[in-house]
């Protein structure tokens, strides 16, 4: 009964092929009938099934989304089949629609790797044969390459496919026990790769996948350990909520330089896509900062990888600040392309998601209190640490507002020292004016961690990385 | 959350930031052979900013009325979350949100020069962004040996009986070299390109406005500046400083921002400017030194 309730989820997919529009009401409708069918009981929807329809609803608001393969992808997500079927469905979902779109690339090869490496790890009788996978989808390094490439493709699905990817490995935290300590370092590793990609990233698309890549990062190294749970469950809905609102701006940025980060163009363009995505920011940056304080309190214990882990944390949190200047920097420099500019409609839409997002982020015991009350039936979990940086920032911003509007200016007319252009600047000035990129050299220098990993992943034959990884594993299992 | 330390914390940002910076320009004063201002100098300039009128930049959106503001009251909630002339903390955790507190203070000033549209303003906007990424890290981890030796996320002066070891002192030494370009000054500023560095955030900036980013980086570097006498307080016996506010902790207090001050002086009066490649070299230096500190706690028996 409950897989034909879901089974209608295929059929926005279905739909598509006569109208894309038609194709995302259904799937919103679908998804929105769903939760209310599990909100009075009468379907036996668990909690991360609930966040993984959610999701999908709020991810429809970029416009770039694909129903089709959003649809599918949730009722993956949501159906209930045994072990790590799901994981191996989504990724040959991606593969499917990845073909579809004749773009196979890496992202493809990668799950045509992971693929018969879960099968004979599985085979093998590992109970964590799900392991490459789940890194795969959620785009743990050495596969940071997969994820930009899909996110060039189907951001929205991505977001998605690594929700369920974090879920499925959080709901089966004794099957993944093993490779626990792994998960966690690759979190880590997640977070730092993206940081010093943010900081050097040269567009938009790539702006975004950094920014996947910090904030799952830190979802990867909370998901697999019993002790972060509820860290886990305060972080999942404000980080997919952060994603989907930069997801929507970043797809609305207009070509002309008075863009988003461009904060002098505000008052005639943009200002709540540029309020959003500062709100958003913020959010993300205070996920950042409460999961470095959880990870220092367990630490604290005495366990000295938490340590390490809340440094890590802590550090790229602040180099998130850097990574968002530099999508500002971006605008100053240029965007390449552009898009049509944001309606009316998904303006209310964008504003709502970011001060809904903030309101959950607000107060964690609130939120999962919130969980609570759904169908009845999850348990609330214990969150201590409340969100006190948010809540500091926030009235901080309230308090700058009210002494801003109470403040006149004293002259009805404006005054600039000029402007001149960064490039003229820098010709006449010599080398205390450069962009950006000349400014960033040194780091610009510095090679991310898992580029080689990456790099000679991909230059290598699959059917060879295959053998070796194969080989590799049942050397494991005979010695 | 104790409300009225929050308060009084809130009173001394406003009053005693501006007099620290004073002392700090007359120390440089003196040790430049110079009689330099008065003390109370930096009060008068900012006095005199707020009588004076706002002019906003040509074409500046909302923002550039908004980001000054949120600079001050940013750097305030930062000294706000410690404890200075009390043992006890007004928050609970507090170190971690006072070193987000400070990451996001300096990104709001950044961004508050870029958003007033200048160039200059950009360019050093960029400049405080990738400076404050090279230094929080060393920041970020020499606090973290200070939390993981005292064993608490909350800065309070409870004294702890430590007694003199090496991480401590490696600790404070890196946090010392790294609050060096807390303010903008040399090494990583020089006089004669102010406004192309440190000052280009401030630059499209006047009256009211650009009394509240001044007052915002003077709070801010009392913040930071008062960190050394958690660093100095870990040393002390248990119960050696009493409850509350005391005569010895407002000393010892003293003691430290005078000793920073000092430091900071020194450095402003000794040393060429860097570049910024060269500021990058030197603190990944401080980094490796932070991080030793950081192994150290958990290498050497007895530490903690």
């Amino acid at each position: 009964m409950e897989l034909a309730y879901l089974s209608i989820l295929a059929a926005p997919a279905l739909i598509q092929f006569y109208s894309r529009r038609i194709a995302r009401i259904v799937l919103a409708c679908v998804g929105a009938a769903l939760l209310l069918i599990g909100v009075t009981t009468s379907l036996t929807l668990q909690l991360p099934q609930m966040l993984i329809i959610f999701s999908s609803i709020i991810l429809l608001l970029d416009p770039a989304s694909d129903p089709r393969v959003l649809s599918l992808t949730t009722l993956v997500g949501v159906a209930p089949l045994p072990g790590n079927l799901p994981l191996t469905a989504l990724a040959l979902i991606l593969v499917a629609a990845l073909a579809a779109k004749k773009s196979h690339g890496r992202a493809a090869l990668y799950t045509l790797i992971t693929i018969p490496l879960t099968i004979i790890l599985g085979y093998l009788g590992y109970t964590f044969a799900a392991a490459p996978i789940v890194l795969m989808l959620v785009g743990a390094p050495p596969f940071q390459r997969w994820s930009t490439e899909l996110y060039a493709r189907y951001k929205s699905v991505g977001v998605l496919v690594a929700l369920i990817a974090l879920l499925n490995l959080n709901g089966q935290q004794a099957a993944f026990a093993p490779v626990a300590p792994l998960m966690t370092a690759l979190g880590a590793l997640m977070m730092a790769v993206g940081v010093f990609r943010g900081m050097k990233s040269r567009g938009f698309a790539d702006l975004f996948s950094t920014t996947h890549q910090i904030a799952f990062g830190l979802l990867l190294a909370s998901a697999s350990l019993g002790a972060l749970d509820a860290l886990f469950l305060y972080l999942l809905l404000p980080t997919v909520l952060s994603l989907a609102v930069i997801l929507r701006v970043h797809d609305g940025l207009p070509e002309k330089a008075s863009g988003l980060f461009e904060f002098g163009g505000l008052s005639t363009t943009m200002r709540v896509e540029a309020a959003s995505t500062l709100v958003t920011y913020l959010v993300l940056f205070t996920m950042l900062s409460l999961g470095a304080e959880v990870f220092v309190g367990i630490g604290l214990g005495g366990d000295v990888w938490f340590i390490a882990l809340g440094c890590t944390t802590l550090v790229a949190a602040a180099a998130s600040l850097a990574v968002f200047f530099r999508g500002y920097t971006l605008v100053f420099e240029g965007i390449p392309g552009g898009v049509a500019p944001t309606s009316g409609p998904q303006r209310i839409a964008v504003a709502a998601l970011s001060g809904g997002n903030a309101l959950i982020a607000l107060v964690p015991a609130w939120s999962l209190g919130a969980y609570s009350t759904i169908g009845g039936r999850v348990s609330t979990v214990a969150m201590e640490p409340l969100n006190v940086l948010l809540m500091l920032a926030l009235i901080a911003v309230a308090l700058s507002f009210t002494f801003t509007l109470g403040a006149k200016p004293g002259k009805a007319r404006s005054w600039t020292t000029g402007y001149a252009r960064i490039g003229e600047l820098q010709g006449s000035r010599g080398e205390v004016f450069t962009s950006w990129g000349e400014i960033f050299r040194p780091l610009y220098g510095v090679r991310v961690p898992d580029d080689g990993a990456a790099e000679a992943l991909g230059r290598t034959n699959p059917l060879i990385t295959l053998a070796a990884i194969a080989a590799l594993v049942i050397l494991g299992v005979l010695l | 959350m104790n409300v009225a330390i929050l308060a009084l914390n809130v009173v001394l940002a406003i009053i005693a930031a501006p007099l620290i910076d004073g002392l700090r320009r007359v120390i440089t004063a003196r040790l430049q052979n110079r009689a330099g201002p008065p003390v109370t100098q930096s009060w008068h300039d900012i006095a005199k900013l707020l009588r004076k009128e706002t002019i906003p930049p040509e074409g500046a959106g909302f923002l550039v009325s908004v980001l000054p503001a949120l600079t001050l009251t940013l750097s305030i909630a930062m000294f706000a979350t410690i404890s200075t002339v009390t043992t006890q903390s007004p928050i609970e955790g507090g170190g971690i949100v006072f070193i987000e507190l400070a990451i996001l203070s300096a990104f709001v000033f950044a961004a508050a020069g870029s958003a007033s549209r200048n160039p200059y303003g950009v360019v050093g906007g960029s400049r405080e962004v990738i400076l404050a990424t090279l230094v929080e890290p060393s920041i970020i981890v020499s606090l973290t040996t200070l939390i993981v030796l005292r064993g608490s996320t909350t800065l309070d002066d409870a004294p702890i009986g430590l007694g003199f070891g090496v991480p401590l002192l490696v600790a404070a030494v890196a946090y010392l070299l790294s609050v060096l370009a807390e303010g903008g000054r040399i090494p990583f500023d020089v006089a004669e390109a102010e406004s192309e560095l440190s000052g280009g955030p401030l630059m499209e900036y006047g009256g009211p406005p650009l009394a509240a980013m001044k007052l915002g980086l003077y709070v801010r570097s009392l913040a930071l500046f008062s960190i050394p006498k958690f660093f100095l307080t870990a040393l002390l016996p248990p119960g050696s400083l009493g409850e509350g506010l005391s005569v010895t902790v407002i000393a010892l207090y003293l003691a430290s921002l005078l000793l920073c001050i000092i430091l900071v002086s020194l450095a402003e009066s000794l040393s060429a400017r860097f570049r910024l490649v060269e500021a990058s070299r030197f603190y990944a230096a401080v980094l490796a030194l932070s991080l030793v500190a950081l192994v150290l706690v958990y290498a050497v028996p007895g530490a903690r």
